[in-house]
């Protein structure tokens, strides 16, 4: 019996410290950047401008994560126009082992198909290939296509080096006064995706990019909206009585949970999109306003003043248990869970500074930043970056914004600056339908 | 013992010193950065915004930070209101809530919705018809000091009853 308590106490420390691991191993001061070598493409007489635009985009996106190491070889490591499928068990890669990674590729242009063919290959130091990846683009692609076409490159190398998705093909959502507005995940190729007469706060989008739900505030009231990406077509949600307010989509993206303030209280709801049921999930006097779903919708995460101040809970939505994560001081807000559920993004609020944090499954918390104007944090799809907005400058009585994309474990910070009033920033887990990289394969 | 008279010395200057600072609720949260020294973190009367000064009313109720309870002081400006609202029989009435710049948008939207509601339910309690009685919030949206001051801050904590 003695025995088999040990044995749990032991899974169990196992688990909790991997957990924890997880949040110093994130959080690591003493971290190392991933070194990559990006070796000079094989390229064709006729597609040298071609490489240099999509090279500008790749490596810039690489560099910007913070995660790299990156140097370029300027002499090509693969020589001359050979299958990268099967180059690596005939080039010697040895010379170039102290690095992590390197990248190679190629590009021809067929003047029979008018169409460049773009291939890339990514290995290991021991010359393992982690990835190929191809694409076929026609003889004049817009300069949108080749930005695009490199930000997914950079996505590929990524993903093949850090075993996590890249977020250089996502789309940021922002919010500049009663503009939505989308754009590259770099603040390039811009969009209005809609005006409304009042004022929008915190769109996201739909877990697959489909939808974007926002709350469109106007004279002290406000309403919930859905937008459909690929249609461009308006939904109200539904019609509350009182204020609704922080609107996200469940990970199957099939409910929407948010929060309505009326009589006092302010309590969360769960919305079916198919059914248009409606589940209340908290009650008594107090002001619950949630983040988002878990993995699998298992739990909500959300601040509640329910013991007097503004603190993080966790909800189970099927049995409405509600747990409280956050033991620290302060108030805090904007909770959101990682993509994988490992770790909770937070705001806070103590002795007038104003500070961005992460907190553990076991409540243990880490700050991560400490800047009175920065707000509205969210995650970025590797669970490794986050992005947020910042008052840099005051001009008058009007604040003026600009937002920062950070990298948690190098603390390394990639500038946006979108617009001057750009607010609320959050962006999608993956490319949104209607900037899909047509003929794209795997070889 | 100079050693530990001079400890306590030490001691009693340290909390002179954290009293000075800048208020700290119990939660351990203050007000804003910068902090005016000495600021007073609670408006007064006259430092308030008022509508109607010709006509004697004054539609503002000010609020603790991250509070919604009517303070002692700010009950005979409800009751005045209220006195107000059945005097000119009044048919409908607007209760506005607002914050300090303090905190997220949503959490201000809903915290202004319950002083909103506060002052509401007092009206109620002074004699107003409830049902004339419309509550809207502004959170932090339409801040009447932007100075991010202690004081102005507490200025900012408010709800403003507009009679129709």
């Amino acid at each position: 019996m003695r025995k088999l308590f040990l044995v749990i106490i032991i899974v169990l420390y196992s688990q909790i410290s991997q957990a924890f691991d997880l949040e110093v191993d994130v959080l690591s001061e003493d971290y190392q950047p991933i070194s990559l070598l990006i070796s000079d493409f094989y390229v064709d007489d006729n597609s040298a401008k071609m490489y240099d635009s999509l090279k500008t985009v790749f490596s810039r996106d690489i560099k910007n994560s913070g995660v790299f190491d990156l140097r370029f070889s300027y002499e090509q490591i693969l020589v001359g126009n050979v299958d990268l499928k099967n180059a690596f068990s005939e080039i010697d890669i040895s010379p170039y082992n102290h690095y992590q990674y390197i990248v190679v590729g190629k590009i021809n242009y067929s003047a029979e198909e008018r169409s460049y063919n773009i291939e890339v290959s990514v290995v290991n130091s021991q010359g393992h290939i982690l990835k190929n990846v191809g694409y076929n683009i026609k003889s004049s692609p817009s300069k949108k296509e080749i930005t695009r076409l490199g930000h997914d490159i950079a996505n590929e190398i990524y993903e093949a080096a850090l075993e996590i998705p890249g977020y250089f093909t996502s789309s940021l959502l922002f919010v500049d006064g009663n503009r939505l507005m989308m754009s590259n995940y770099d603040g390039e190729d811009m969009e209005v995706v809609l005006k409304t007469r009042g004022t929008i706060f915190a769109p996201s989008f739909s877990y697959d990019g489909k939808m974007i739900v926002y709350m469109d505030f106007y004279e002290g009231r406000s309403e919930i909206f859905l937008y459909d990406v690929y249609f461009k077509k308006i939904m109200r949600l539904a019609n509350f009585k009182g204020l609704s307010l922080a609107p996200s989509f469940s990970r199957d993206n099939k409910k929407i949970i948010l929060a309505v303030a009326n009589e006092g209280s302010t309590h969360i709801y769960e919305v079916s999109l198919k059914s248009g049921t409606i589940a209340k999930l908290t009650s008594g006097y107090s002001i619950n306003i949630p983040g988002n779903y878990s993995l699998n919708n298992q739990y909500v995460v959300f601040n509640s003043d329910r013991a007097g101040s503004p603190k993080i809970y966790t909800l189970n939505p099927r049995d409405g248990i509600v747990n409280r994560l956050s033991k620290g001081i302060g108030n805090y807000y904007t909770p959101s869970f990682a993509p994988n559920s490992n770790l909770i993004l937070f705001t806070k609020i103590y002795s007038g500074d104003f500070q961005i944090g992460l907190l553990s499954l076991s409540g243990s918390e880490k700050i991560v930043s400490h800047d009175t104007f920065a707000e509205s944090p969210s995650w970025l799809v590797d669970g490794r970056h986050i992005v947020y907005h910042y008052a840099y400058k005051k001009l008058k009585d009007k604040n003026l914004y600009s937002f920062y994309i950070m990298d948690l474990l190098s603390g390394h910070k990639l500038l946006i600056r979108p617009t001057e009033d750009a607010q609320d920033p959050s962006l999608s887990y993956g490319v949104i339908p209607t900037k899909k990289i047509s003929a794209k394969y795997y070889f | 013992m100079k050693t530990v008279k001079s400890l306590f010395l030490l001691l009693g200057m340290l909390i002179l010193t954290a009293c000075a600072s800048a208020p700290v609720s119990d939660d351990g949260t203050a007000p804003t950065t910068p902090v005016a020294k000495d600021a007073p973190v609670v408006a007064t009367v006259e430092q308030s915004e008022t509508y109607d000064k010709v006509k004697g009313y004054d539609p503002i109720v000010l609020f603790d930070f991250d509070k919604s309870v009517i303070r002692a002081d700010q009950a005979p400006r409800v009751a005045g209101q209220a006195s107000k609202a059945k005097s000119v029989n009044s048919k409908a009435i607007t209760v506005e809530g607002h914050t300090d710049p303090i905190g997220t948008k949503e959490y201000n939207l809903a915290l202004g919705e319950r002083r909103a509601n506060s002052t509401k339910n007092a009206l109620v309690k002074n004699g107003v018809n409830k049902d004339i009685i419309d509550v809207v919030s502004y959170g932090k949206e339409r801040l009447v000091d932007t100075s991010g001051t202690a004081e102005g801050n507490a200025k900012n904590r408010r709800t403003v009853t507009i009679l129709k």
